[in-house]
């Protein structure tokens, strides 16, 4: 009897939706701001990885970098202590040193800075090489 | 809305939209779809952009690095520099170093030394192939040249070592080498062997120039067809596509002069462009390889 009942029911309400079949004004606003809050998300995950990107970029660049300059110190003969700093672009600037110590070696340091789109990327290196 | 649920009766005038619902509905999807088109052309852009600047980034960091590899060791005061030009670079590249475990008529047994974490590099010798042994002498470096006939290799024990000395050679894989002289294999010599190799920038069937690699075919006596290592890369010029060198005091050295010995140091100019979708990134690297064994 309560079966019966709620069958009734819900055919009664079944018809009295079929006369207004499709969408209300509100339910298309909310399906649009659905929408939109999804077109931002998208935006703001490209944003994202476009900076990912730049900052492994700068961090290849400030390594390449590092690494010439060590080549570079490597390649000369040892002298006496030496450091100094070097600006290539406004956005990248350098510090080196050569320390030659004893039985024959150095230590060379440097340490390269590149200004990104997300901050500066850092990449310092040092090496022992033969004097 | 709630009157409309409740009256029943002239329901089928209350169908569909009004013409003002119709007309909202209208500007806001044109205002959606024109936001999405202008997001979908951004993103892409901005996508490709970056997707052409890694693939320049490629084009250069393979060259970096493969270049080094075999140039670091390379011992200019040793003639280990064979022609130097500003696009070809032929070097004797060191493909193993060996210890002289003991030498019998016609043959000597070398123990090569492990590589990192303790796995053994040593690649196969071919008839054909230089050891070179380092003299026993305080005072100067000699290294004397001797070309193998025929190698194989073999396990066993390397009787000229103690047991430490033992830690650092590969006893599982020992080598024979065929020389025709073994006067000059002293047990527990050092011995390394060379192989030739010719870095070049070469214009490839494409058009577009490569770093190029030629390896030694040691039964044919001769070079094999050069293969590409990174590229592509802009046509050589005075600041592009080239190989530059150096002294020890940090001067240039000259390009056609043959004093090979006198090389300090390598740089090669690697200029790279690549374009996708009309936008071009362009991006340039000095590969810089300081020659370790002077």
């Amino acid at each position: 009897m309560i079966q019966h009942e709620r069958n009734k029911r819900f055919t009664a309400s079944r018809q009295g939706r079929r006369g207004r079949s499709g969408f209300t004004l509100i339910e298309l606003l909310v399906s649009l701001v659905l929408l939109d809050i999804g077109l931002l998300a998208l935006v703001g995950l490209a944003a994202s990885l476009s900076q990912n990107i730049d900052q492994l970029r700068g961090d290849a660049r400030a390594t390449s970098i590092a690494t010439a300059r060590l080549e570079r110190i490597a390649s000369t003969p040892c002298a006496a202590t030496a450091s100094g700093t070097q600006t290539s672009s406004p956005a990248v600037s350098e510090w080196f040193t050569d320390q030659p110590s004893p039985n024959a070696t150095r230590l060379v340091a440097d340490s390269v800075r590149v200004t990104t789109s997300r901050g500066a990327r850092v990449a310092t290196l040092r090496t022992r090489a033969r004097c | 809305m709630l009157t409309r649920v409740t009256h029943h009766a002239p329901r089928a005038t209350h169908f569909g939209f009004t013409l003002a619902e119709m007309m909202l509905v209208l500007v806001l999807s044109a205002i959606v779809l024109a936001l999405v088109s202008s997001i979908g052309t951004h993103l892409q852009r901005q996508l490709s952009d970056q997707a052409t600047r890694v693939a320049v980034g490629e084009q250069l960091a393979t060259g970096a690095e493969l270049l080094p590899l075999d140039l670091r060791g390379v011992s200019p005061s040793a003639g280990d520099i064979v022609e130097a030009r500003d696009s070809v670079l032929q070097i004797r590249a060191t493909i193993a170093s060996a210890v002289v475990c003991s030498a019998s008529a016609g043959s000597v047994a070398l123990a090569t030394f492990f590589g990192a974490y303790r796995q053994s590099l040593a690649p196969p010798l071919q008839g054909g192939d230089t050891l070179w042994v380092l003299a026993d002498e305080d005072s100067v470096e000699t290294w004397r040249p001797v070309r193998i006939a025929g190698w194989r290799r073999a396990a066993g024990v390397c009787s000229a070592l103690d047991a430490s000395g033992s830690e650092l050679v590969d006893l599982s894989h020992l080598w024979t080498a065929d020389v025709p002289d073994t006067s000059a294999f002293a047990p527990r010599a050092v011995v390394r062997a060379t192989r030739p190799l010719r870095f070049s920038f070469y214009r490839a069937g494409d058009g577009q120039w490569y770093l190029g690699l030629r390896t030694w075919n040691t039964a044919s006596a001769q070079f094999n067809v050069v293969q590409p290592l990174s590229g592509p890369y802009a046509p050589p010029s005075s600041a592009a596509t080239r190989f530059e060198y150096f002294d020890s005091s940090g001067m240039p050295w000259p390009l056609g002069d043959s004093s090979y010995s006198t090389i300090a140091r390598v740089e090669a100019l690697l200029l790279a462009a690549a374009s996708s979708s009309g936008v071009t990134a362009i991006d340039s690297q000095r590969v810089v390889v300081a020659l370790r064994n002077r």
